[in-house]
Order: structure tokens, then sequence, then C-alpha cells
């Protein structure tokens, strides 16, 4: 191997702000070969993005970093202001994760890119422009000439992640750092920015770290793989390896963890591997893999077929103001069965659920919960019916009121529903905190004092307190780590088992709706256009829509 | 191109909205005055020294306040109909005209007291909020609060002690040099010189106000993501501050000052008092002094077009600051 390019060597970060303290990185070293890929790969708060920003030092000043970090033979770790910008945005490009917010919504965005050309280059205004123009052809920007005018907010999320990989590579810099640089994204636009920066770095020959929590995405786009955890490196390897021969517990506990498309995996027939990282004494971390079984009643609750229909939606539409979003649509969900529902972000599946679940009101249609009209029938039924129709949020933290202990949030569901007894209510909370696995003690603490998976926990026990029928699950676990999402799935399907429920499953990642659904229904533009269950549809898809969705997939 | 029409469709509508406006103003003040004891008659009778009864009549029926309240507010629409704000009594010349010879006044302290405050606003909030929590950041943050609890008129008379009496420096009042004929840049100073201290104590104030909307404005922008890539792309503090920083705090401050427009022309009105300062301000404490309905009517409506118009600019400045915000 040759020198290396970036060689990172015993990295350490101390936070020391009010918002956050502690080690996030811990004694971290690797290297990168010009030209090389490597991704960094680990769950959230494991210490990959802090690492990431410690290499151009765009940490907070509170933050205290140690070790060494050579690039080119300097030392970044004890370069001054001056030096550090020659380095920023010329020799290292940087990209971000929110493509939303990593653009000034105020400037347009040729002037944005042109901004890093008139730091580093004494280029006249007019070789700035032809040079934006370039870059934005380089990075397939639809018409550049008009574009280059363009503010941030009229440009997609793929568009905007185009403008500030330009702006990375606009020195044709010898180092492109990538944040989750697609994880806001849908997974068909994801696939496409992923070729951009790999044919953009084998054109520019740049080394690319790409920073990421998702396995298969880096095996994929990666030539070698650094798993990281609580701040350590715990295994370092090619990629191809990754699935086949990793070593490490903790490695192995994420790749059974998450799902992929092509296992045989069903929820009928097998629980998800749930890793749990244990410290002992010394300070050490352990990792046990564990795999729950399958609960004994499981086969007497597999779906019987639509003969006993819970749910019939027939063709509603829903408009904001004049554009319709929710087309004709139709569905039926027999008791039992879980419905998955996937299709790009627009395609009106949150608008569908909303209307299911009465915050919407449909513009035609109608929608029957056990053959019962919920649309027309008056306040006292709605509220009845409401009770037995339930949601389940994406954002586990969003969608819980942070002024309200957990005790409140769920005893409060019940007063409104009529249950006057203080001494009542606070038994029933207790005891759907047990049946989604937390302590009693939660129900005196308060939102912020959880993590993301316990979060989500309190929003299923929202929705299981009503003893529901029906749960709209949207997007449950897409805002959670692979290890936390397969205990939120894990638990959801042993729930169903338990309690008969069922659930209307919306999730853009085909994988997790395969292993979760027994039918899947593809939306696109308003309207389901395929609908089958799981395996054979993704076996045999007969939609451009459903082809393009797995293709994004795999 | 669409922005300048939507620029001219929303001044339409402003102005279109200003008319029924006006018309509010106008009766809820004509009826308001009627409230005040005493008359113009009797003002200028007092004035005088003394009157007959049979003077007293004469006066009140040549200028028509011996009519009934109804029709002489329906003269005065009629006359606001032809583009007339009536006659005023005591000057003895139309109130359009006196209110010219004043308004340029009160606009130029008013706009001198928006540049200063906007402009010491930014500086101080950006000090401080570049390094909260250090002693540039303790020390402004102090001053702030010393100039946001006391009033201006206090503030103005202590200026005029420090800056007039003690150390000689600057007038004591008035709009320029009586009897001094000056020309180009001397007359310029001249003016500057009388302007700085009503201009400092009414912008006092709101200077503190911005200061600490840019200070929290500034510390959220620091941590926003399009700034951290703006680090990343290598710039210099300086510029960063300028092109990234600054120019999203200065959207909140821009929908304040246009909120701020009417308060600063009534804080005008003490300022122009204290310091002599030949504006409308002054006018309308003469007016309601010799009771002039007329003249103090018309200086309503103009205050009022006033404020409407800087209303109307500033919503425009705000959609060009920031192109999410479209003009309505």
């Amino acid at each position: 191997m040759s020198a290396p390019l970036l060689s990172v060597r015993d990295l350490t970060v101390d936070y020391a702000s009010v918002r956050r303290q502690g080690r996030a990185v811990d004694g971290v070293s690797f290297d990168i070969a010009p030209g090389e890929a490597v991704a960094l790969v680990g769950e959230s708060g494991c210490g990959k993005s802090t690492t990431a920003l410690a290499l151009l030092r765009l940490l907070p000043d509170s933050t205290r970093i140690g070790g060494s970090i050579v690039f080119d033979g300097q030392n970044i770790n004890g370069l001054d202001e001056k030096a550090l910008r020659q380095l920023r945005g010329r020799r290292i490009g940087m990209v971000f994760q929110e493509p939303m917010t990593s653009l000034n919504p105020v400037q347009r965005i040729g002037h944005q890119i042109a901004e890093v050309l008139r730091v580093h280059t004494n280029l006249g205004s007019c070789a700035r422009r032809a040079r934006v123009l370039e870059l934005l052809h380089q990075v397939a920007i639809p018409d550049p000439t008009r574009n280059i005018r363009a503010f941030p907010h009229e440009l997609s999320g793929g568009q905007r992640q185009r403008v500030v990989i330009a702006m990375a590579i606009a020195m044709n810099p010898d180092l492109l750092i990538a944040d989750e640089p697609t994880t806001a994204l849908d997974s068909a636009i994801q696939a496409q920015i992923l070729e951009l920066l790999d044919r953009l770095r084998r054109e520019l020959g740049m080394a690319l770290l790409l920073i990421s929590h998702d396995l298969p995405l880096v095996e994929q786009w990666s030539d070698r793989v650094i798993v990281v955890h609580h701040g350590q490196v715990m295994e370092e390897l090619p990629s191809q390896q990754l699935f086949a021969q990793s070593q490490h517990a903790y490695t192995r506990g994420l790749i059974n963890a998450s799902v992929r498309l092509h296992d045989d995996l069903h929820y009928t027939n097998g629980r998800l591997v749930e890793v749990a990282a244990n410290v002992d004494p010394s300070g050490d971390h352990s990792f046990t893999l564990t795999r729950p079984p399958l609960p004994a009643s499981a086969p007497a609750l597999t779906p019987s077929p639509c003969d006993t229909s819970l749910l019939s939606v027939s063709n509603i539409s829903v408009q904001y103001g004049e554009r319709r979003v929710v087309d004709d649509l139709s569905l039926r969900l027999g008791r039992g069965e879980t419905l998955g529902l996937v299709g790009e972000s627009g395609c009106g599946k949150s608008t569908l659920s909303r209307t299911i679940v009465g915050l919407l009101r449909p513009s035609a249609g109608s929608i029957r919960l056990n053959g019962q009209d919920i649309l027309n029938s008056d306040a006292a039924a709605r509220r009845a019916l409401r009770r037995r129709v339930q949601m389940v949020f994406q954002d586990p933290y969003a969608s819980l009121n942070p002024r309200h202990r957990i005790g409140e949030l769920l005893g409060n569901i019940l007063a409104f529903h009529g249950e006057r007894d203080p001494i009542q209510r606070q038994g029933e909370v207790f005891k759907v905190l047990d049946q989604v696995g937390l302590p009693r003690s939660a129900a005196y603490r308060w939102p912020h004092e959880f993590s993301g998976g316990q979060r989500q926990r309190i929003g299923i026990a929202r929705a299981l307190i009503l003893q529901p029928e029906l749960i709209l699950l949207d997007e449950p676990v897409s805002a959670l780590d692979v290890s936390v999402q397969a205990q939120i799935l894990n638990l959801l399907a042993d729930l169903k088992a338990t309690h008969g429920l069922s659930y209307i499953f919306i999730s853009h990642d085909l994988a997790i709706v395969r292993y979760f659904s027994d039918r899947v229904a593809v939306m696109h533009a308003g309207r389901i256009v395929e609908e089958n269950d799981a395996r054979t549809l993704l076996l045999a898809p007969t939609h451009a829509q459903t082809r393009r969705l797995i293709e994004a997939a795999h | 191109m669409t922005q300048s029409r939507r620029i001219f469709r929303s001044l339409l509508r402003n102005f279109l909205q200003a008319i029924p406006t006006i018309f509010i103003i106008v009766t809820l003040g004509f009826f308001m005055l009627q409230l005040a004891p005493g008359d113009a008659a009797d003002f200028m009778a007092a004035e005088a020294g003394s009157a007959t009864a049979e003077t007293m009549a004469q006066l009140r029926s040549a200028f028509g306040l011996d009519l009934p309240l109804l029709s002489q507010l329906g003269s005065y629409y009629a006359g606001l109909a032809n583009f007339s704000l009536g006659h005023s009594l005591r000057y003895g010349m139309p109130v359009s005209e006196l209110i010219m010879q004043r308004l340029p006044g009160t606009i130029t302290l008013m706009a001198a007291a928006i540049v200063l405050a906007v402009s010491l606003g930014l500086l101080a909030g950006t000090v401080m909020g570049m390094r909260p929590g250090r002693w540039p950041d303790r020390i402004l943050s102090v001053l702030s609060l010393l100039f946001y609890s006391v009033p201006a008129f206090w503030i103005g008379l202590m200026l005029i002690v420090f800056f007039s009496i003690r150390l000689g420096w600057l007038p004591t009042g008035g709009g320029y040099t009586l009897g001094a004929k000056l020309s180009g840049l001397d007359w310029f100073v001249d003016r500057a010189r009388h302007l700085a201290l009503p201009a400092l104590s009414l912008a006092l104030y709101y200077v503190a106000i911005y200061a600490r909307l840019v200070r929290a404005s500034v510390i959220e922008a620091k941590s926003q993501d399009h700034v951290r890539t703006a680090i990343a792309k290598g710039m210099g503090r300086y510029r960063l501050i300028r092109v990234h920083i600054l120019r999203s705090a200065l959207g909140p401050i821009t929908a304040m000052v246009g909120m701020h427009v009417a308060g600063i022309l009534g804080g005008a009105v003490v300022i122009e008092t204290v310091f002599s300062w030949p504006g409308m301000g002054r006018l309308a404490y003469e007016a309601i002094l010799s009771r002039e309905y007329t003249v103090l009517l018309g200086i309503l409506i103009v205050s009022a077009l006033l404020v409407i118009a800087m209303n109307a600019i500033f919503d425009i400045v705000q959609s060009l600051l920031d192109p999410r915000v479209a003009v309505r």
C-alpha cells in the first residue's frame, strides 16, 4: 500500500459543553490511502460523525481533541485557523447529512458554489460562473444555466445534496468526507447519489470517507469498512467480507439484526436477532446475541383470508386545496392481517393513514370498520370507533409532549375516553408499560429522559392503551438504529400475536416490509398500483413503480 | 419579472387597505378631540388676554365651530375628498403646507434613529452573540438592559447635560444654527451635529431591543447546518459572519423595525419637544395646546400614512432579504 493520505492515530474527542458532555471518540485509529473509499459504520452516538467533524475541526470550541490526524504530512490537530482554512474546501471536501438545512436558504445556489472558488482562487466572476456551470453539469443538476439562479428551497432534496457535493468537489479535493449523505433521502434517490459519489471519486481520483449506519450500503459502496461502537473501533475489514467473514460479535449482531431483501425470514417463522451491549465493571464492552423464540400461540393467529374484513376503504379521495393527494383509492384489511404500504415520499401514504385514523376528512368515498361507516356516524359513535384505530408515528420524540410525564401522557388518553378513576388509570398505565417492555418507573419520568427506542416503545404504549383492533404504524422504525429496530419489530410482532392486532405498516424500506407484512400494497401518485402477498410481489413485480422500488433497495 | 409585479400588487393592496384605516382614524380622532374641554376660540381669546361674548361668537361662526358636530365632520370629509386638510387659524395657512414644513424634520429624525438603532444593534448583537458569556457580552448586556429600562426623554436630557453643557461638543437643541448661511459640506455637518443627540436618544431604546434580538439570532445561526457547511468550505471568520450569519439574522430585525415604526414616531414627539426639534411632533403638541383640531387631524392622517407606507416598504425589504418569504 502506498503512503496513506490520511492517518488517524488514537483520536479522542471529549465534549464539554452544556448540551453534551463526555467522551464521544475513544482512541480511534485508521488510514485512508489516496483514491480509496473507506466507510465508518456504526449506530447513532457511536462517534462516527464526531470523528468526521473532528477531521476538519468543525466541532464546537469547547470540544477537546486528542491524538493525531495526519493529512498529507500535516497534523490537522495542531494547525492554526489560517492553515485549517487552506485545507477546508480545498484539499478536503465535506458533504453533510441534511440537504434541507446544509445550504444557506437565502442565497442562490450558484453563489454558494462560487463562494468556494472565491475563497480559494482568484478567478474572476466570469471564470467562476463557468466553473460553477461545469460543476452543476458534473453533478447532473438539470438545466444548469437556469438552476444556477435557483434558491435551495426551489430544489428537491436529492438536487440539494448534489449542490452540496458540487461545493465539496469544486477544488478537486484529495479527500471527500460524506457524513450520512443519503440518510435523509428516498431510497431511489439514495442510490443515485451514491452512484454519483462513486463516479466522481473515480473521475477525480479522490479518497472517500463514507460515514453511515447502513451495512448493506457500505458493503456496496466502499472498499474497506471500519465498525465503530461507543467511540472505539470494533473491527476493520474489506467490504466484500463484511457479511460473510466478520468476526466481531458486535458486527455479527448488527448483521443479524438488519433485515435484507433476499433473506427468507418472515415474522411468522422467526424473530430478529437482538444485540445487547454489556459493560463489565472494568469498563470493557461485551456483546450477546439472542434470537427471541416465537410465542407458542403464533400459528393460531395467522391471518384469516378476507372473509372477516376489519377495515374496508372504498374509493376515497383526499385533497389539499386543488391538489389531490389520494386519488380514488380502495383497500381492504382482514382481521389479524398486516398490510405493508410502500411508496416514495410524496406518494400519499401518510395522508392515507391520517385519513384512516380520522385526522383528515376525505372529499369522497367511505371508510368502514367492522362494517360500520366511520365518516357518516355521529360524534359519540366516532369517538368509540376512534379507540379501535390507533397510530404510531415515525418520530418518537416529536410526537410526545415534552411537558408531560409518561404517566400523564398515557393516563390522559384514558381520561379523555371516559376512565374517571385515577387508580384504575394508573393500573392500566402500568399494565401497558409492562406490555411494551418498559419499567413501571417510566411513568414518573419525562420524554427527554428516554432513548429513541424507548420513546418508540412509549409511542406504542400510547396506541395500545385503548386496546385497539387496528394500529397504523407510520414508518415506526425508520428513525431507529438497526439493533433497536430489531427490538421494536420483535415487540410489534409479539403484541400482534398476544392481542390479535391488525397492522397497516407504512415504510419505504422494502426489506422490512417484506419481513413484517402478510400483504404488500405499492402506492404511487395517490393510488395503489399493485397489491399482493409480500413474497410474490417481490419475486414477480408487475408494475414499473414496484420494480423501481425493488431495484433501489438492492 | 414576476417579482416586480408582485411588489407592485403588494403596494396597491396596501394602498387600498389604507383607505378604510384613514377613515376610521379621522372619525375616531374627531370625536375624541371633542372630549377635550375648550376650543380654538377659547384659546385665541385667552391668548389675546380678553374677549367679549360677541367676539367669541363671531370667531366661532367664522371658523364654523358653532355648527353641529356632524356637519363639522361632514365638511372635513368634503375637504379631504378634495385633498385639502383644512386651514389653520392660529398659523394662518393651510394645514397641508404647515405639515409639509415640519414633515422633513420628523422623517429625518426617524430615519436617522432607525439607521442608528439597526446598525448599533447589529454591531452590539454580533459582538455579544459571537462569544456569549465573555466579558464584552456581559458589559453590553448590562448596557442594553439600562437603555431598555430608562425612558427616552431622560436619556435625552442626560445627553444634553453631558455632551452639550459639560463638554460643549454638540448643540442643545434646534434643527440648525440660526442665522448661519451654510452650504455644501458645512451645511451637512451643521445639520448632523444638531441631529446627533435627538436621534441617539430616540434610538437607544431600540438599540437595546435589536442588540438582544441579533444576539439570539447569531447564537442560533452559528449552530445552523449551513453555517457549518460554510466553515467546511474554508471561509474566513469575517466573511462568514457577514454573508452567512448576519444575513439570516437580518430577517427578524426587519420584521421588528417594521412594527416599531409607529413607536418611533410616537417617541419622536417627546424627543422633538426635549430638543426643540422643528418636526411634526412639536407641531402636534402645540396644536393640542391651542385646540386646533384641523391641524391635529391632519397630523394624525399624515402619521398614519407614514406608518402604513413604512410597513409596506419593510414588507418588501423582508421578501428581498429572504426569498422564502413571498410578498403577498
